[in-house]
């Protein structure tokens, strides 16, 4: 199929979670994206790499350990600082602290330091596709 | 069929629900820890011991909530569950989030160092009251050295459990630290103590793997413990999606058990249930109870329980505390004649024939364990459905029956002769759909007949 959007879907170094990635991978598939899922506990360097090979559109951050506000941060600034994929719209999303829902604060640092979106709570996966076509524009079609 | 039957009923009059063997002492010298001791003394009170998934950031909540756990009214054992930057061998980043007074998901066991958690650990352990790290890592020879010197004599894991569901470490080393590890707890000249280690293989990614790999698994890390002198192990199972068929792997587990590791010391645990949890406050209570139910019916000796508000986030010490209460209640309650031990033969000799149809693979695939294991899941004899580690083929998929079932749906490599597939109607558009619907099986299950 040509003119498929990729994606890369990865989580942060600590979390050992798969669940949630073998999941987004099957959703996005669905609406039609090529899929690279990187695996748990990847390291920064190893997510800068990957994304570097692959070229994405999009950058998946799915991450329900608790550790998601410390490291996600970290993320995504390495993320902004890499040539190759500075400009690629990156997503964050699951549970990203251990005390339930992120502060008001939390939420704004993690969009100020280069997340497009950041997706919590139990309403995450149903904003999901919408935000896929807002970016996307034609996406929301299945490839069925 | 109708002699595996049979033979499953001997097995059962024979054993009871068997009990392990004893362990034999080196010479008069080993002795057993308060872990290898305080198991043996409820078993033989007919008791079960409730623990709970605990590890706190600061050593100060640490103690607190070990303190908590032995005032308890109940048989219980402390955990000191370690958090995920150690876990992952990130020592500067658990320092740094000490420092920074950020809250971690578990104790940082090697930023606190060995003479802080010697501390900790000597004002709370007793004969009555031993304690259990509970650690999710791929490499663990810095973390049990750690819980060695502090004086924790008891921790879980395995080559296999720690490294394939969690992480990127290829198994060939994680096997290769892990029998460092292993020489650690065996007993040795200068200190004869029998040291206890659990293979977590019953929690393969916490749902969706059918029972017949669990068990295999449990049993080929039970193997590579024992090649490394461990003397004391328990067999892991986390509770399914039907209680028949946990009634009927837990049955199993014990067979093989038996049969495999007649020679050292073991015990079965229980875990409750380790997937996507019920949300609702009732439907949360109902799966601990159901989970507490089918553990003292099978007569695990242990269950590790976890706290309704998990789903959400990591429980208070409050939230663990009235889960372990409420778990042991259910768990001794000798009144209750209405929830049997009853398993579904036909289902036990499938599970047995499985599992010791993928044992029996490995240990003749070469003559040395370790190998035979790399082997095995290079060549898909052993393969974990939905794991994405780069050493597991993933090749085989599972889905769950009518009756709740977890069977294969697609067995890839894996060497048996005798199945049935499970083929549920599917849209093959629908897969991540499908897949939730699965992993939300106990949600649904539990939430829905809550009321």
């Amino acid at each position: 199929m040509s003119g498929n959007k990729k994606v890369t879907i990865t989580t942060i170094p600590s979390d050992a979670h798969t669940w949630n990635l073998v999941y987004i991978q099957l959703f996005l598939e669905e609406y039609g994206f090529l899929a690279q899922n990187i695996g748990s506990c990847p390291p920064y360097d190893l997510t800068i790499r990957k994304c570097c090979e692959h070229q994405p559109d999009l950058i998946v951050v799915s991450t329900v350990n608790g550790h998601g506000y410390i490291e996600g941060l970290e993320l995504v600034k390495r993320i902004k600082q890499s040539d190759f994929v500075n400009n690629v719209p990156v997503i964050i999303g699951g549970k990203l602290t251990t005390k339930g829902r992120l502060t008001r604060e939390e939420k704004e640092n993690l969009l100020k330091e280069g997340y497009s979106e950041v997706f919590e709570g139990n309403s995450a996966i149903g904003d999901f596709p919408e935000y896929l076509e807002i970016i996307n524009g034609v996406l929301n079609k299945r490839t069925a | 069929m109708a002699f595996l039957t049979r033979e499953l009923h001997e097995h059962k009059h024979k054993n009871g629900v068997s009990m392990p063997c004893q362990v034999s002492s080196q010479k008069g010298t080993s002795k057993g820890s308060n872990f290898f001791n305080y198991i043996k003394k409820c078993k033989s009170n007919k008791s079960i011991i409730v623990q709970p998934r605990m590890g706190f950031t600061c050593a100060g909540k640490m103690k607190a909530g070990l303190e908590a756990v032995k005032k308890l009214n109940a048989n219980t054992i402390g955990t000191i569950t370690l958090d995920a930057f150690t876990r992952q061998g990130d020592y500067k980043s658990s320092k740094k989030a000490i420092e920074k007074n950020q809250e971690l998901n578990g104790y940082p066991i090697i930023s606190h160092g060995i003479t802080k958690t010697k501390l900790l650990v000597s004002k709370i352990q007793s004969e009555e009251f031993p304690i259990q790290m509970r650690h999710g890592t791929p490499l663990p020879l810095n973390v049990i050295d750690v819980a060695l010197k502090a004086g924790i004599d008891a921790t879980e894991g395995g080559p296999i459990s720690y490294c394939m569901p969690y992480s990127r470490v290829p198994l060939a080393e994680a096997l290769k630290n892990w029998a460092e590890a292993c020489k650690r707890l065996a007993p040795c000249r200068n200190n004869g103590e029998i040291k206890h280690l659990e293979s977590f293989a019953g929690c393969m990614l916490g749902q969706l793997c059918p029972p017949s790999m669990l068990i295999a698994l449990n049993i080929l890390e039970c193997l590579f413990f024992k090649q490394y002198g461990v003397k004391s192990v328990s067999l892991s199972h986390t509770q399914l999606n039907n209680r028949k068929q946990d009634f009927s792997a837990i049955y199993i587990l014990r067979k093989c058990a038996a049969e495999f590791l007649p020679d050292i010391d073991w015990h079965v645990v229980f875990y409750t249930f380790m997937g996507l949890f019920p949300e609702t406050t009732v439907g949360t209570f109902k799966i601990l109870l159901d989970s507490a139910q089918i553990a003292s019916r099978a007569k695990c000796e242990r269950i590790i329980v976890k706290a309704p508000m998990e789903a959400h986030r990591i429980p208070t010490i409050d939230e663990n505390i009235a889960a372990l209460e409420l778990a042991s209640l259910v768990g001794n309650d000798k009144t209750d004649y209405i929830h049997q031990f009853i398993i579904d033969e036909e289902e036990a000799d499938q599970i047995y024939y499985e599992a010791k149809t993928l044992i029996d693979s490995v240990l003749n695939s070469s003559g040395n364990l370790n190998e035979s294991i790399l082997i095995a899941f290079e060549k898909g004899i052993l393969d974990v459905p939905y794991c994405l580690h780069h050493d597991n083929l993933n090749k085989v998929r599972c889905s769950i029956s009518r009756e709740g079932y977890l069977k294969w749906e697609n067995i890839g490599n894996l060497p048996f002769s005798k199945f049935t597939l499970c083929n549920r109607k599917t849209n093959k558009y629908l897969l991540a759909e499908r897949l939730l619907s699965m992993l939300q099986y106990n949600r649904y299950k539990y939430d829905c007949t809550a009321v």
